[in-house]
């Protein structure tokens, strides 16, 4: 890659489960002022400043068309240019990552935001289905996935259990980061005794309804060393789409993250991402995707997820932590949810995670989804030089 | 096989019901109350370009600084810069169905130097020009007030 893109500022909110005090546009700019200050950088045109704005939000989740124009104010797109990514918030980052290696811009704010508080999320997700074959029967993202869980979960024997765990430890982990929504010491069993959502899936291996913004600066080269004595360099970045069809997949695999996780990895010049990777940010909306995903991340063979969290290798002190800051299910809102796990990547990085922080991190992978049953895959990794 | 030709083309009717709670926020919200409280109209001024934001809002577009505390009251007259008379039946975003728009559409510079989209009580298109004088009606005291732009009832002509 001739030019390189780093990472040079990121900022959360807090994800809380009713931001009904600010709209929109004041939430977003609680975390855009952040990375504002923090580089002193301007909405400026004379090459100096940030050059554009890339933007991360949902039409149907904001209830209004074109769900960034309320936010353009805050975010600099007066009189400017800002485009929206209506996935996940790591393919915002990936689209920003984009126009800089073009040579398009050199400085690009990033800056995804939700409320899902203000409307309903099954209305909202049965929408995505094809509405003249598919949409009656009722699917939403959380039926989808209950169907993705059983069969994965059928194919493989993974058990309630081992899905139990990823909530105990993401819910754990998130006790140490400020920025996460519902920390809880849990057990496997209070897991298994929440109530009955759509079999498999129990209260506590859905995410919670969150609202939150999170905001990022990314740089070329050049400027990203002068922007920030700490750059998180965007070593390699992959997308893929699966079919749209869930019958047109095999749901207990994730063929699409592995196409995109294979692209990241090829773009990073790494071999074997078990060695080379010391931590990993995946979107997990259910307990069972965090297994499920770090197979199709190579982190074990297919079908090994349960064991890989047996094993306690992605505890915080394992040989790879996952989710360190407490991933989505303490709390994190959709379409942000991605960014934010790029933001923790990049804090890792430079040693600002807190009490969270990981040691010798020089390599962090970022994950984010979006569609029913993991359909849009984005795959990022991060590294210190 | 496709559908044969002949045969009555298949649609899904779908009538999506889209039930939301929008915050208003801090700015947006205190305009409004100002609105439904005390019928007046008070925007915020940027402390660099000193333009008056209304409805009020957190940051400045035009010079991206975050605004103080510097509320002005804007008056309830204006003069009309825009106007259009609507023929056809508009969606109702409070109810979904269709309406009548029976009052013209028009955007009002106020007096104190903002600018708002409302609707005049003038229907006569030979009454109506770009540069006539009007001024707030508000919904009366009693009325119940929901906080949003149907406090206002209409801008209605100023008689000379």
């Amino acid at each position: 890659m001739a030019e390189r893109v780093a990472v040079v500022s990121v900022a959360q909110t807090k994800y809380h489960q009713n931001r009904g005090d600010v709209r929109e546009a004041e939430l977003a700019y609680e975390a855009i002022e952040q990375v504002l200050q923090e580089t002193g950088l301007k909405f400026v045109e004379d090459g100096t400043g940030i050059d554009a704005t890339v933007s991360c939000s949902h039409d149907h989740w904001d209830g209004q068309t074109i769900s960034d124009i309320k936010i353009g104010d805050v975010a600099g797109a007066h009189l400017r240019p800002e485009e929206k990514v209506a996935e996940d918030g790591t393919h915002a980052v990936y689209y920003a990552m984009l126009q800089i290696l073009s040579g398009h811009h050199d400085v690009v704010l990033v800056v995804s935001h939700m409320k899902e508080s203000q409307t309903v999320r099954s209305m909202i997700e049965n929408a995505a289905f094809d509405p003249v074959y598919q949409r009656l029967i009722g699917l939403d993202f959380l039926t989808a996935a209950a169907l993705q869980a059983r069969r994965y979960m059928y194919k493989y024997g993974i058990t309630e259990e081992q899905c139990a765990k990823v909530v105990v430890k993401n819910r754990k982990n998130a006790q140490n980061n400020p920025y996460a929504q519902a920390p809880m010491g849990l057990t496997v069993e209070d897991v298994l005794r929440s109530p009955m959502l759509s079999s498999p899936i129990r209260q506590l291996d859905a995410k919670p309804v969150s609202d939150g913004a999170c905001a990022m600066i990314l740089a070329k080269e050049e400027k990203a060393k002068r922007l920030s004595d700490k750059p998180a360099w965007i070593k390699g970045a992959g997308s893929c789409y699966d079919a749209f069809y869930l019958g047109d997949r095999d749901l207990a695999d994730c063929q699409s993250l592995m196409l995109a996780a294979k692209q990241a990895y090829d773009m990073a010049g790494i071999g074997d991402p078990r060695k080379e990777i010391d931590l990993a940010e995946v979107s997990e909306y259910y307990s069972y995707q965090e297994l499920l995903w770090m197979e199709g991340l190579g982190f074990c063979d297919r079908g090994e997820g349960g064991k890989l969290i047996d094993s306690g290798v992605t505890q915080m002190g394992g040989r790879l932590p996952l989710n360190p800051s407490g991933g989505l299910l303490s709390g994190r809102p959709f379409a942000v949810g991605g960014m934010a796990a790029v933001a923790e990547a990049v804090l890792q990085l430079r040693g600002e995670a807190g009490a969270r922080q990981l040691p010798d991190v020089s390599t962090a992978l970022a994950h984010g989804v979006t569609g029913p049953c993991g359909q849009l895959q984005c795959v990022l990794v991060l590294g210190k030089d | 096989m496709t559908e044969k030709a002949g045969e009555e083309f298949l649609v899904m009717p779908i009538p999506l019901e889209l039930p939301f709670q929008w915050a208003a926020g801090s700015y947006h919200g205190r305009t409004l109350r100002e609105i439904k409280d005390n019928n007046r109209f008070v925007g915020i001024r940027c402390p660099q370009c000193k333009s008056i934001l209304f409805p009020a809002a957190m940051v400045c577009p035009l010079c991206h600084v975050k605004v103080g505390e510097d509320w002005v009251e804007l008056g309830e007259k204006g003069t009309v810069e825009d106007f259009a008379i609507v023929e056809m039946s508009v969606l109702d975003p409070s109810t979904g169905k269709e309406r009548v728009e029976s009052q013209p559409q028009a955007v009002i510079r106020l007096d104190g130097g903002a600018v708002m989209e409302h609707r005049l009580e003038e229907k006569d298109p030979q009454k109506l020009r770009v540069g006539m004088r009007v001024e707030a009606v508000f919904k009366p005291e009693g009325e119940g007030g929901k906080g949003d732009l149907t406090d206002i009832l209409y801008f209605r002509t100023i008689e000379k």
